[in-house]
């Protein structure tokens, strides 16, 4: 894979969810990112013809690999299991690896040219690595294609379309945009978002385990 | 508006849609810049056959056209409209 070649979706949402400045990931709500991830896996195979879903199931149309290492061991995980599962169930399974799959698309990025890594010290003592843009150019460019593609009516294209939904479904939009950007958005974001099983499925899942973890900080 | 006919029959799903999705696109061309897609005869669609149907309304829409989808049966129906495809995409029953 090349600088030149279209970023993958795993790819686009890290760079948004990476704090310019910083060079490290935003605070986004727990586990929104591993799922967000994971979705962006099982979208990107679908782009590829290698699974597709319905509102019932997700199953496989071709075993071939992609020559992505991640996206091959997604594939390779899916065929393993029994077939025609919910899209669900393989959210839950291939956000599992939490954030080392972050880690492993950061490292494609810096593979890549995209991102550099830079040591910082923490309190002076602790070790941390960072990973600023190195232009900055790609990421520009992906969120000037949203803005421009939120901002209009136009039938968005299928990977513009499930970018929108793994932002929407991660929280990414509300730190993206300032609150009366995203009142102002949110119909042609959830319209857009909404074209996609996936992204619907992604949605539900992750606000179903907030939930879920909300009820139980209540009761203990 | 010169308008293609196309019919849809049986599955549109992901090992069928890259051919579908060709077709379409090849209809597109000299005056032609709308279509009206038969899917009385559509019994399943995936998300892979929806995108055909999305991809095909960008292009027409692009070339100052549109794309209609005829007669779809009630399954048919209720995942365009889960979708939400029928706010974009015109359907007569």
């Amino acid at each position: 894979m090349t600088a030149h070649t279209r970023l993958t979706l795993a790819e686009e949402l890290v760079l948004i969810a990476l704090d310019d400045e910083r060079g490290s990931l935003i605070s986004l709500p727990q586990f929104s990112l591993e799922f967000g991830l994971a979705a962006a896996l099982v979208m990107e195979l679908t782009l590829l013809g290698r699974v597709d879903t319905d509102v019932e199931k997700l199953f496989v149309i071709s075993a071939d690999k992609t020559g992505n290492a991640l996206l091959d061991d997604a594939l390779a995980q899916i065929i393993a299991e029994p077939q025609d599962q919910p899209t669900g169930v393989w959210l839950r399974r291939l956000s599992q690896p939490g954030p080392v799959l972050c880690d492993q698309v950061i490292a494609g990025l810096v593979g890549r040219g995209v991102l550099h890594p830079v040591e910082k010290r923490l309190l002076w003592v602790f070790k941390t690595r960072v990973y600023p843009p190195t232009s900055g150019l790609e990421e520009a460019e992906v969120k000037s294609r949203l803005m421009t593609l939120l901002n209009n009516d136009e039938i968005p294209d299928t990977h513009d379309a499930l970018l929108v939904g793994l932002l929407r479904a991660t929280g990414i939009f509300e730190r993206l945009l300032s609150g009366s950007e995203l009142t102002r958005l949110s119909p042609r974001i959830n319209q857009i978002a909404n074209l996609e099983e996936i992204s619907r499925e992604l949605s539900h899942t992750i606000s179903e385990l907030q939930a879920v973890m909300a009820s139980a900080f209540m009761f203990g | 508006m010169t308008i293609a006919i196309y019919k849809l029959a049986g599955r549109l799903d992901g090992a069928s849609s890259p051919a579908h999705e060709k077709a379409l696109q090849e209809l597109l061309v000299g005056d032609i810049n709308s279509i009206d897609i038969d899917l009385s005869e559509l019994d399943y669609v995936s998300s892979a056959g929806l995108r055909v149907l999305l991809v095909a309304a960008k292009a027409a829409k692009a070339k100052g056209g549109k794309v209609t989808l005829l007669s779809p049966k009630p399954a048919t129906v209720e995942v365009l409209k889960i979708s939400g495809f029928d706010k974009i995409i015109p359907i007569k029953a």
